[in-house]
């Protein structure tokens, strides 16, 4: 179910009515339960299941955990944990991705190369890490194991978020649950649909949009002029971005809605000024993850400076790998692990911040300059579609179709607009704040826009894949 | 809520309603006009103003017939001719200027091309129409455009049943029409902004009814494209007979055909080459001149990078053809007639 389809929506409204008339906080928790799981159903109802066995694994080892003081029997208890958890995930999403990998090796022994008819359940990626988060809390005792097996299950299903996100831990779940009343209150359905009807201008808008500019360039990029090929890949940054952002805005305002807040997962990332500050921008949720539970397990810059580059540029691979099963997102992971490793280096030389404004103008083309680039390898289905790609922003093959998609154009130069007054706003709120009937007037008029703007694609959201 | 705080609101939303409304009917879409003229079936009204922006851009003025193009001088002035042809031989998608019909009387001062085709006319359209045009401007020359899908399309039943259907409602309308007069359906006939909402509303619908109905039964769309799978001789033979209705009304037919082409293969290719050959073949048996761009078009392409369908503000390589197309087309059209001598025995 998306998002941005006729049956959330219908879904959305009646578990609200639902939930607001039930009596009791146990019930809405219950029907809570029920409609996260009937969310999940519609995709394939039998990873239900799958997702039901995960979390029952960790709330289990949660208890254990939380009991035991051998400190070898408790670690012994988290390997499991994690080898159950990193095993449905490499099995379901990454299992094809090694045997083709392995191939010419394979082959070379002798052996037959299979190939497995594996369906990747949706949101693995995102459940999968959140469940891992809370079995390493309760180890580390940052988290007291929570005794009631409906509500951690529920904290792995929350609709809003179980599919692409924001990765929500349990440090942060549990206590709202356990604290608030989650009868939709008329105030948080006003700010949480506030906040939806914003994703979904920027998804159904924007990302949309800008996608009818990349999709045809990417998928035969040596057909075109170097200005479409780079406006094309300008378009696909824009349309990851707003596809994603206003994702994690519909998400966190259904979340709203039931009166929970999520963690901010971006912070107009495009404005930085280096590839760290883009990292504390971008997908914040995944980047504190991979910080918390992966950079500074293997040591973070604790064990010098080599070991502090290494470490880096392994937390990025594995987390470009995470993205997906292919060469391409283990690029991606790769560049920005260089990237964060330069930069890391460039501050340790000449120190954190610019000293001037051209300083930062320079800093924030370096940095726009990589980040565009390194989606190359994230759009591009392979290596030779990366490779013509750069080649043609290299103006290295100028022949092609000098071909600009308009309307993705305009998007494109709206969102410039939109950019730079953020940096000019210094990143306070571009909308005041609205009463109610101006803020009614908004909505609608927002509403009218992506009506007579939107390319009405059906397209899923981006993340959704991973 | 005080009316301090709701004035501002309705005021602002007024003022934006107010822009929209003029600025669709200036860049997007005007009112619907389209009405059912006893003789030619649906035609727009006498002089509405027509745009299109759905597929490319065009900005039309209906003539006194509800043709979106200018009327034909009076016969002996001139080679006339009527085109007939769906969206491809419209060409609503390019300028008035840049449309084949009209750089072909440019390319050949002398010649008078009364643009008919409309989006979604069958061959069998063509074939009721020939008779009506004639009997009421008595071209020279009949130009029936046609391309690959026409051959899919001459099966369905509902072109069929929709050509006759458009016509037995076209002879029945001297009857007064009922036209609803309350005051939604008055905004909703003569606002652009809500005609185009509702245009889009429609199509929302269209989509997410689709996409819930193979959901729901578990179905995967048919993404067959019917028109690479072979003619059937059934619609050969009914493209064939009603190609002979049209010559037996006026013998002086020029088929135009408009291929489809794959850019983005190595090398660029037309999309349906066997049937490509059967136009020729139709040609060529009925003793008819076929106007083909396809070499023209695959010469251009691989000369400039620049394909001759697809637009700015859809997709490059698909759909309709655009200006560089049209342009082509028109070159061919104009030497087709000239290498028949067609246009030098045209007037009466």
């Amino acid at each position: 179910m998306i998002f941005s389809s006729t049956e959330f929506l219908l879904f959305l409204l009646g578990v609200l009515l639902l939930t607001r008339a039930l009596p009791s906080e146990n019930a809405r928790r219950n029907l809570l339960l029920a409609a996260s799981s009937f969310f999940y159903s519609w995709w394939d109802w039998r990873f239900t299941f799958l997702m039901l066995a995960t979390a029952t694994i960790d709330f289990e080892v949660g208890l254990h955990l939380e009991r035991m003081t051998d400190t070898g029997r408790r670690r012994l208890l988290l390997v499991a944990s994690l080898i159950a958890n990193l095993g449905v995930l490499a099995y379901f999403k990454y299992m094809n991705f090694f045997l083709g990998s392995l191939q010419p090796l394979l082959e070379a022994a002798g052996l037959p190369v299979p190939h497995l008819e594996v369906v990747l359940p949706a949101g693995i990626s995102f459940f999968t890490f959140q469940s891992m988060s809370y079995t390493i809390d309760v180890y580390r005792r940052h988290l007291p194991a929570t005794r009631s097996y409906r509500d951690f299950v529920l904290f792995v299903s929350f609709f809003p978020q179980l599919v692409a996100g924001p990765i929500v831990r349990a440090s942060v779940f549990m206590p709202q649950l356990a604290a608030h009343d989650h009868r939709p209150r008329a105030d948080n359905v006003r700010l949480g649909l506030e906040r939806f009807v914003r994703g979904f201008v920027k998804k159904a808008l924007f990302a949309d949009s800008l996608a009818l500019f990349c999709d045809p360039v990417f998928a035969h990029p040596g057909a075109f002029a170097p200005l479409s090929v780079w406006l094309a890949v300008a378009a696909y940054t824009g349309q990851i971005y707003y596809d994603f952002s206003g994702y994690t805005d519909m998400a966190t305002g259904c979340g709203r809605m039931f009166g929970f807040e999520f963690p901010p997962n971006f912070r107009h990332p495009y404005t930085s000024r280096s590839i760290t500050e883009f990292w504390r921008r971008w997908h914040i949720t995944l980047s504190t993850w991979l910080r918390d539970y992966l950079y500074i397990p293997l040591g973070g810059n604790r064990l010098g400076r080599a070991r502090t580059y290494l470490n880096l540029a392994a937390t990025m691979l594995l987390g470009g790998l995470w993205h997906g099963a292919n060469w391409t997102f283990v690029a991606w992971g790769a560049w920005h692990g260089i990237g964060l490793a330069l930069d890391k280096a460039r501050m340790e030389r000449f120190g954190d911040r610019p000293r001037n404004t051209l300083g930062e103008l320079l800093g924030w083309a370096a940095t726009f300059l990589f980040v565009m680039v390194g989606w190359v390898f994230f759009r591009a289905k392979d290596f030779a579609t990366a490779g013509t790609v750069l080649r043609k922003m290299a103006f290295l093959e100028p022949a092609g179709s000098h071909w600009v998609q308009l309307p993705a154009t305009v998007v494109l130069a709206v969102a410039v607009v939109l950019h730079v007054a953020v940096v000019l706003r210094r990143e306070r709120e571009l909308l005041p704040d609205l009463r109610v009937p101006m803020h009614v007037v908004a909505v609608v008029l927002a509403m009218l826009l992506v009506l007579m703007f939107s390319p009405f694609s059906t397209n899923p959201f981006i993340y959704f894949q991973f | 809520m005080s009316l301090r705080r709701l004035l501002p609101a309705v005021v602002v939303l007024l003022l934006v309603l107010l822009a929209g409304e003029w600025a669709t009917r200036r860049w997007l879409q005007t009112p619907r006009s389209a009405r059912i003229d006893p003789r030619f079936g649906w035609v727009q009204g006498p002089g509405a103003r027509y745009v299109q922006s759905a597929e490319g851009w065009g900005e039309y003025r209906a003539d006194a017939d509800g043709f979106l193009d200018r009327p034909l001088p009076p016969p002996g002035q001139g080679v006339r001719a009527v085109l007939l042809g769906d969206s491809f031989g419209q060409g609503l998608q390019v300028l008035d200027r840049e449309r084949f019909s009209e750089t072909a009387e440019l390319l050949m001062p002398g010649l008078h091309i009364l643009n008919t085709a409309a989006a979604g006319r069958s061959v069998f359209h063509h074939a009721l129409l020939a008779r009506r045009l004639q009997d009421a401007f008595a071209p020279d020359l009949v130009l029936v455009q046609l391309d690959d899908n026409k051959l899919t399309d001459i099966e369905r039943p509902e072109d069929s049943a929709g050509a006759f259907a458009e016509f037995r409602a076209a002879a029945a309308v001297d009857r007064p029409a009922r036209i609803r007069t309350d005051l939604a359906s008055t905004m909703l006939r003569r606002s652009a902004l809500l005609s185009y909402l509702r245009t889009r509303v429609e199509k929302l619908t269209r989509q997410e009814q689709q996409r819930l109905t193979l959901k729901l039964t578990n179905r995967k769309p048919d993404l067959r494209d019917l028109v690479a799978l072979p003619a059937t001789p059934r619609a050969k033979s009914l493209i064939d007979s009603l190609v002979a209705e049209i010559q037996a009304v006026n013998p002086r037919v020029v088929l135009i055909y408009v291929p489809n082409v794959d850019y983005f293969v190595s090398p660029p290719r037309v999309s349906y080459p066997e049937r490509r050959a059967w136009f020729h073949e139709l040609a060529a048996q009925r003793g008819l001149p076929l106007v083909d761009p396809s070499d023209a078009f695959l010469q251009s392409y691989r000369a400039t990078g620049e394909p001759l369908h697809g637009f700015s503000n859809a997709q490059p390589g698909v759909g309709h053809v655009n200006a560089r197309g049209h342009a082509l087309i028109a070159h061919e059209l104009v030497a087709v007639l000239r290498r028949e001598g067609l246009v030098r025995r045209g007037s009466r």
